[in-house]
């Protein structure tokens, strides 16, 4: 077993996110979003192509892939042509230090984590590596030499500098829990802990996640695409593969910000109360497989998001950036401080702040039921039943 | 409330505490989708989605179509080129020439009868004007062209090949009240409530029931059949 040298494995691994990513990309989560959103919006969804519309993902890539693929006249050749590229490789790149599942053998004497880098540096090489990935989209924009385009262009860069800082102060929360910037030790930690950090860190993984969701351009914050302002904002010149390209940088985005999501938040490849005697019988599913079904779930949030939420203006969107996001991250630092200094060298003072965070999630919760509940009675007792008012609300 | 136009302004509310709130809202939001999702997922079959080219909508017996020009029993066309129809379309879309028909007992017939599908409003008023029930509609509104010289139906499109199923089947056609005839509706139509989804409403392709008409009443009624040649359609007297 020569052959299985660990630089070897390295580069089978590296094939394998690069080649196997965007086949995920276009084939599961494009269909599952356009069908999950149908079914949301009391509609089919594609269902022509194949069984149950499986294939939708290949025909879209042939229709992608021999559609002409038009430069601008005027445009800057070179940039167009760099954008879609540096949409795509920032994030396949950051792929290389998410730890997918521990160690599986492979042979006698072979075995190989799963995950292409253990770097010391992990989230902070993530952090760096995917904000290079605006630079597409901002390129993009100049480059196609179209205003629209430029206003798109634009906009995504107010929106990333904006939703950077308090992606950061967000994991500097669990960072200050972790004590370490490698994401495999991260999801160690939370194994030794036996505490997954989303319940310390409720409020941090909520702020990180807007925040993706934001960096991703996604709905709600699907600003830089926005189609009833700007056409289709920063590859209304892109056609094609470079479109294809741009589509694909976007789902990758989506794919890291929830694979770190995964791992800083939900115990990574850990499954669910792995230390409770109860639940030992979840250890016999494949922790590989608990990754991906956490990850999962994640992107169908956002699938859920877009078809939920409208789309927010600019200048809402820069007000919950500056004036809350930033603001409740800080906050949020300092919560989590104190609750590490609660009880110096042990966790009781985090899962506290896990049963705190939990009590005010449900009493909101509550108060939303009961809030509904109570508009319901004044509107059915300030309109008896069958007048014109009540008929147009039902 | 009857006759009177309630003007009554609506201002709008004030936002409550956990609307400023905004997350309660935005949960709420999440759920109704959710809620939406699991319904859907359950009960695929009620959603009101039509898989089209398979399965169409059950237009009333009264559909206006294209139009279909019917046919004695020995195959040649009921219409005796008397340019009723052109005079009462209102589009001006039907072109007729008049020839002499080589047997003696029909006269005048149609040599050219071409109707410009994309100038038709599809009123129906030429059904309306022809005084020999020879020209209907059919439910079928596949009507699609690649140029608009293909969109002139002549009579190779429009006669009623006899024997064969007609397209959809029959939609606007004379009814004359108390002659025997059926009211066109009664036959074929079923009420669709949207949201019946696959269920009801729809039917596979090619499955609707054939338009017949009731046999001749007994007593005063005057059979319809080809000898009585001039009889006007609706009573002229």
């Amino acid at each position: 077993m020569k052959i299985l040298t660990p630089t070897f494995l390295t580069y089978v691994k590296v094939l394998l996110i690069v080649a196997v990513v965007p086949a995920i990309v276009g084939f599961v989560i494009v269909l599952a979003e356009r069908r999950i959103m149908g079914f949301m919006q009391v509609r089919l969804g594609p269902n022509r192509v194949g069984p149950k519309g499986t294939l939708q993902g290949l025909a879209d890539l042939l229709k992608l892939v021999t559609k002409e693929d038009v430069t601008p006249a005027r445009a800057e050749k070179f940039v167009h042509f760099l954008a879609p590229v540096l949409a795509v490789i920032p994030a396949l790149t950051a792929l290389a230090v998410i730890p997918m599942g521990p160690s599986i053998r492979l042979a006698r004497h072979v075995s190989t984590p799963l995950w292409v880098a253990d770097i010391n540096i992990g989230l902070l090489f993530l952090l760096a590596i995917t904000s290079i990935g605006v630079y597409g989209i901002i390129l993009g924009g100049w480059a196609s030499n179209n205003k629209y385009s430029m206003l798109g262009g634009l906009r995504s860069a107010a929106q990333l500098v904006s939703y950077e800082v308090p992606m950061g102060l967000s994991l500097v929360a669990v960072l200050l829990m972790t004590r370490s910037l490698s994401l495999v030790e991260i999801v160690m930690r939370q194994d030794r802990m036996q505490l997954w950090f989303v319940f310390p860190g409720l409020l941090s993984f909520f702020l990180y996640f807007v925040s993706g969701v934001a960096e991703t351009n996604r709905n709600p914050f699907d600003l830089p695409e926005a189609e009833s302002e700007l056409v289709s904002g920063f590859n209304t010149e892109y056609s094609g593969v470079k479109f294809a390209f741009f589509f694909l940088g976007e789902y990758a985005a989506m794919i890291i910000i929830s694979c770190v999501a995964v791992t800083v938040f939900f115990g990574g490849w850990l499954p669910p109360f792995g230390h409770v005697k109860a639940l030992s019988f979840l250890h016999i599913v494949p922790p590989f497989l608990w990754f991906l079904a956490k990850v999962g779930f994640f992107i169908f949030c956002y699938i859920w998001f877009r078809s939920t939420f409208p789309r927010y203006r600019f200048d809402q969107l820069m007000a919950l950036g500056w004036k809350w996001m930033i603001p409740l991250s800080l906050v949020n630092i300092v919560i989590v401080a104190l609750a590490i200094l609660w009880t110096p060298g042990r966790t009781d003072g985090l899962v506290r702040l896990g049963w705190l965070f939990g009590a005010l999630f449900l009493l909101m919760f509550f108060l939303a039921k009961l809030r509904q509940a109570l508009a319901r009675r004044d509107r059915l007792a300030s309109e008896p039943a069958g007048t014109r008012q009540s008929a147009l609300k039902a | 409330m009857s006759g009177v136009i309630d003007v009554s302004v609506r201002v709008p509310k004030k936002l409550t505490f956990s609307q400023r709130l905004y997350l309660p809202e935005i949960f709420g939001g999440l759920a109704v989708t959710m809620r939406h999702l699991l319904k859907n997922l359950i009960r695929i079959r009620n959603l009101p989605t039509i898989l089209y080219p398979e399965k169409k909508r059950d237009y009333s017996g009264r559909f206006r179509g294209k139009h279909i020009l019917k046919t004695r029993e020995d195959g040649t066309l009921k219409c005796v080129a008397c340019y009723m129809c052109a005079q009462a379309c209102p589009a001006d879309c039907i072109t007729i020439v008049a020839g002499e028909h080589p047997q003696i007992s029909y006269e005048k017939y149609p040599v050219v009868f071409d109707i410009d599908m994309l100038r038709c409003v599809y009123c129906g008023f030429c059904v309306d004007a022809c005084p020999k029930d020879a020209i209907w509609m059919t439910r079928n509104y596949e009507l699609a062209f690649f140029n608009r010289q293909e969109a002139v139906f002549g009579i190779d499109k429009l006669r009623e090949a006899p024997g064969s199923e007609v397209k959809d089947g029959y939609g606007y056609r004379p009814y004359y009240p108390g002659d025997g005839t059926v009211p066109p509706t009664d036959a074929s139509t079923e009420r669709i409530n949207p949201g019946d989804g696959e269920r009801a409403g729809m039917r596979i392709h090619g499955t609707l029931p054939a338009y017949r008409p009731s046999a001749p009443q007994v007593g005063g009624v005057e059979s319809r059949d080809e000898s009585s040649e001039f009889r006007g359609k609706r009573s002229l007297s």
